[in-house]
């Protein structure tokens, strides 16, 4: 019996991950095994049922009273506004219209607005779904080889939970206690660094294989001046100016998060109901016409061109706020449910039962650091980050951030690597067939010509880059500490 | 239609209505934050109870919209071996995991949330500051809503999935065609 009791939180863990796999929604799962276990504590004794009630204090202060996951709905918000009012798709086409005359253009593109939006949606399924809507169908259309459309797509959407700002590094932060501030700008080089390297592979793949990525058309369309420089400034400068204000205000230290995402998500419903209609109005005066509702409707006043443009902006309005609120109570049910499953696990003594067992091992840090990255990646099979995050990290984080790296890096940088190097991890988990989530989120919305086959082929490269950017930041602290160095020494 | 699926109808009904006013504290919470921010760093007028007032909009969000991401299925699921269930499969699985899990967390972190909003409301307690926002425990019974609305939530599933045992192509319930508010 009191093995039994013992090895109560093993069992918590076994029961979970069997139930899992059931298909039942994780934060159930969590929640419910959480709670069963703390009732079988109270029957043999193990706890007291006051203790019970600390779990439920401890899901109102995670989830409710707790200002940094204030930034969570507010990013999510503003991501919502910006896809869904189509500043995202402008983005795209003037990005596209930019790049014509480069070879493999639209690739180029595609990345470049998984690193501007990366800040937005967060969650990978749903950028790998936005950004595989926008611009599967063009790439296909302009000849793309499918295998470099999807790794492209795959790759680029995945990239959003690691550059900032990242709902999971505010996860993350919160978590371990640090500032989130800090580990966006922990971030923001190793995310450079990937988002560059994605950038050179296929810049390469299109010069030396113009199969894969045909060049655009050459000769007509971007012949005039005039009218690419309108295009670019209106699809990109404001994107470029709200993003700049999110992440300037949290690297500069001028604004807390939650003020950088409450402007950010402020500046997107700006950007989505007031300058971007009103430049369009404008533009529908003069030989720069958006093609769009605009221009093809009313040839009446200003006020009725305007009206035609907007035609049901208060139902992109209640759209954009009811689907970041229905993403919202999936997220937070997930973090009170885990919170329960963390804090029962703790109580019935799991914590020392994995640390005990991790001293026992007489693991060097390197060696935990190893095992506990390949689990996660194990894991990134699975889950999204937001369980991986909920339910590995309480567990390892102790243990982790107790080790001493020694000269490698200082104890006040080791969350921070580690977390940027779990960002970077996760990232790649996720890329990887046969079973990365990315791959089949990009493959239920592709048409039907791209097969898995193509999928699994055009992310091989990229995953070898995301190797290499992990590589780097292990070997060299400095590519994510630098800028929080730069900006807080 | 048969009793089970009005009962769950009219339940999503409930839940949706409350989701949909919840959803309001989002751009409410832009306004407050942008207008803190403006009025702190320009102004010098920082205000305890505008800050308070931002994390109070969070908890009225969360905890309103928690019943209706689940009707709306917006959960993750493992669903390697799911996948291949069949839809009276699908249904058990749902039903069970309703009854085993769903139900006793919501009556566990239920029955002391309730407690603590309860605490909360006899203490008449208010914000530990000396200017933040009264009514304490009016923002602290949101905790016990949510986990309500839940397993409300819970119940409308449960029945659908039972509907659904009976006759999985008229219950819909992977609600295809019905995943928005």
């Amino acid at each position: 019996m009191s093995t039994f009791i013992e090895f109560l939180p093993l069992f918590m863990f076994a029961t979970m991950a069997m139930l899992l796999f059931s298909g039942f929604p994780v934060a159930f799962v969590l929640g419910g095994v959480g709670v069963a276990f703390g009732l079988i504590g109270v029957l043999t004794g193990e706890l007291i049922p006051i203790q019970l009630y600390s779990i439920t204090q401890r899901m109102w202060s995670g989830a409710a009273e707790n200002l940094t996951l204030t930034t969570v709905p507010l990013f999510v918000f503003m991501g919502v506004v910006l896809e869904k009012a189509g500043v995202a798709k402008d983005m795209l086409a003037s990005l596209n219209r930019a790049l014509e005359r480069v070879p493999g253009g639209l690739a180029l593109s595609v990345t470049l607005l998984g690193i501007i939006l990366a800040a937005a949606t967060g969650i990978v399924g749903a950028s790998v779904v936005m950004l595989s809507l926008l611009a599967m169908p063009v790439m296909l259309e302009k000849r793309y080889s499918p295998a470099l459309a999807s790794g492209t797509i795959a790759a680029s959407g995945t990239l959003g939970i690691l550059i900032p700002p990242s709902i999971m590094l505010v996860i993350i932060a919160d978590l371990l206690s640090r500032s989130v501030g800090t580990m966006f700008m922990a971030a923001f080089g190793p995310g450079l660094l990937l988002g560059v390297l994605y950038l050179v592979f296929i810049l390469g793949v299109s010069v030396f294989a113009p199969g894969a990525a045909p060049a655009a058309r050459s000769g007509h369309g971007s012949k005039d001046l005039g009218r690419l420089i309108v295009t670019l400034l209106v699809g990109l400068v404001p994107a470029f100016l709200l993003i700049f204000c999110v992440l300037g205000s949290i690297l500069f230290g001028w604004a807390t998060p939650t003020e950088s995402a409450g402007i950010g998500a402020g500046g997107a419903l700006l950007l989505a109901f007031v300058v971007r209609p009103v430049i369009y109005t404008a533009l529908s005066y003069t030989r720069f016409a958006i093609e769009g509702a605009a221009a093809n409707a009313a040839k009446g006043g200003a006020l009725s061109r305007f009206a035609a443009e907007n035609r049901g902006w208060w139902r992109i309005f209640l759209d954009s706020i009811r689907e970041s609120a229905l993403t919202t109570g999936m997220i937070f049910m997930i973090i009170l449910a885990a919170t329960a499953f963390a804090l029962t696990f703790r109580l019935l003594g799991g914590e020392h039962l994995v640390t005990d067992y991790v001293v026992a091992l007489e693991l060097s840090p390197w060696h935990l650091l190893a095992i506990v990255l390949a689990l996660v990646f194990v894991l990134g099979f699975f889950f999204d980050w937001i369980e991986i995050t909920l339910i590995v990290l309480p567990v390892f984080a102790p243990i982790m951030l107790a080790q001493d790296f020694g000269e490698h890096v200082s104890p006040q940088d080791l969350p921070y690597w580690f977390a940027i190097m779990l960002a970077i991890n996760l990232q790649t988990s996720f890329m990887t067939p046969p079973m990365g989530p990315s791959l089949f989120y990009l493959k239920a919305v592709a048409p039907p010509e791209v097969r898995l086959g193509h999928v699994y082929r055009g992310i091989i490269p990229f995953v070898v880059l995301q190797l290499i950017a992990l590589m780097l930041v292990m070997a060299f602290p400095e590519i994510a500490m630098w800028i929080p160095h730069a900006m807080l020494d | 239609m048969s009793p089970l699926l009005k009962l769950s109808a009219a339940i999503d009904a409930v839940l949706n209505t409350i989701a949909r006013i919840a959803a309001f504290a989002l751009p409410a919470l832009v306004v407050v934050v942008v207008f803190d921010v403006v009025t702190r760093r320009f102004l010098q007028m920082g205000s305890t109870q505008l800050q308070e007032a931002e994390w109070h909009l969070h908890t009225i969000l969360i905890m309103g919209v928690l019943g209706a991401a689940y009707i709306h299925d917006r959960h993750v699921r493992i669903d390697l071996l799911h996948a291949t269930f069949s839809p009276r499969g699908k249904a058990l699985v749902e039903l069970l995991g309703i009854l085993l899990l769903v139900f006793p967390f919501c009556a566990v972190t239920g029955y002391y949330a309730t407690n603590f909003a309860l605490t909360s409301f006899t203490r008449g307690e208010v914000s530990q500051s000396i200017d933040g926002l009264p009514y304490r425990w009016a923002i602290k019974s949101m905790l016990p809503l949510g986990i309500y609305l839940v397993a409300l939530a819970g119940l409308s599933r449960a029945c659908r999935s039972a509907a659904a045992l009976i006759d999985p192509h008229r219950a819909n319930l992977d609600r295809k065609g019905a995943s928005s508010l």
